[in-house]
């Protein structure tokens, strides 16, 4: 899971947002830059998570507001790039305020909150 | 690369090993995967730099095709644990950029509609009646205004979706139909294997 995607999560069963993010393995996988994309993401993202999820993971402070296609800050978007794109989470949890825990094993976030019957 | 070199690189992808009923399981063929994302990148250009999700990926047959389409950003979601095992293989022999998520799709995590394009081959309904409308629903919630949907749906409720669609803020076109051949998946399949007509839906969520 990228933290892009951790971004979208919220908690299937109460609905809320954002999820607590614990990570034990982390992973770095490079990806080609590709502003136009960020620039559309940046619309569907909570800024202030954004900001939140920047500082859990050591990459310093994101300005206050999120940046347009206008502002001229080409460290931020690249910034972003890295942090949403290319930083994968492998291992860990996801909690939802009411305790519910979602693990993270092998890259794959397991959202179930119902047990399926296949029968 | 040539289409028909895509669809040999599909056929080598590993499929289910023991397709659930319940789930209607079974793989897309990868003629219909390489037609259908041919179609939505090259004729409308939903694909390459866009966030995708597949709703049911299974195995992963449509993620590999849409990558091989120039998709570099997509999610597969899957409620089947051992379907997501095999997806998750395909992804690394192949090399995919594909994100795995484990989620049953009518209880979906996602806080907004954020993907721009989603790709599906939803069951058809024949074990859960309707499910292969709510599966429908589903991807227009989570896709962005302005973005598109791709579903295979049974020829025979091709007038139903039209009006369940005119229902919806989005409009819908059928781009083509299939044959859908299934070969003798299950034990409730008399036959050893039957033709389907299929269509093939684009839906364009209104801005």
């Amino acid at each position: 899971m990228r933290l892009l995607t951790y971004n979208f999560l919220q908690c299937p069963k109460t609905k809320t947002f954002p999820l607590i993010l614990e990570p034990t393995q982390v992973e770095t996988i490079e990806t080609e830059y590709n502003k136009e994309f960020i620039l559309r993401m940046i619309p569907r993202l909570d800024w202030n998570l954004v900001r939140q999820v920047s500082r859990q993971f050591a990459f310093g402070e994101l300005p206050q507001v999120a940046p347009k296609e206008s502002t001229e800050d080409e460290e931020t978007f690249r910034l972003l790039h890295k942090m949403l794109l290319e930083t994968h989470i492998k291992e860990g949890v996801l909690k939802s305020q009411d305790g519910t825990i979602y693990p993270i094993k092998d890259g794959i976030p397991n959202m179930l909150i119902t047990q399926v019957n296949d029968e | 690369m040539q289409l028909w070199q895509i669809e040999e690189l599909l056929a080598d992808l590993k499929t289910f090993e023991n397709p659930n009923i319940f789930w209607e399981q079974y793989t897309t063929p990868p003629h219909i995967a390489a037609f259908l994302v041919q179609i939505a990148e090259n004729s409308f250009g939903d694909l390459k730099g866009k966030l995708v999700a597949d709703l049911g990926c299974g195995t992963g047959m449509l993620c590999a095709a849409m990558h091989y389409f120039g998709a570099n950003s997509i999610v597969g979601i899957d409620v089947d644990e051992s379907a997501l095992a095999i997806a998750k293989v395909n992804t690394i022999q192949c090399g995919l950029p594909v994100e795995l998520l484990q989620s049953n799709i009518t209880e979906l995590p996602f806080n907004s509609a954020v993907f721009d394009t989603v790709v599906m081959n939803p069951p058809f309904g024949t074990r859960r009646k309707g499910i292969d409308v709510v599966f429908l629903e589903k991807a227009i919630e989570i896709v962005y205004p302005g973005g598109s949907i791709y579903s295979l749906h049974k020829t025979c409720t091709r007038s139903y979706l039209y009006r369940k669609i005119l229902q919806r803020k989005c409009e819908g076109e059928v781009l083509g139909k299939f044959i859908f051949n299934l070969s003798k998946t299950f034990a409730f399949h008399r036959m050893e294997s039957m033709d389907i007509e299929v269509d093939l839906w684009r839906l364009k969520r209104k801005k």
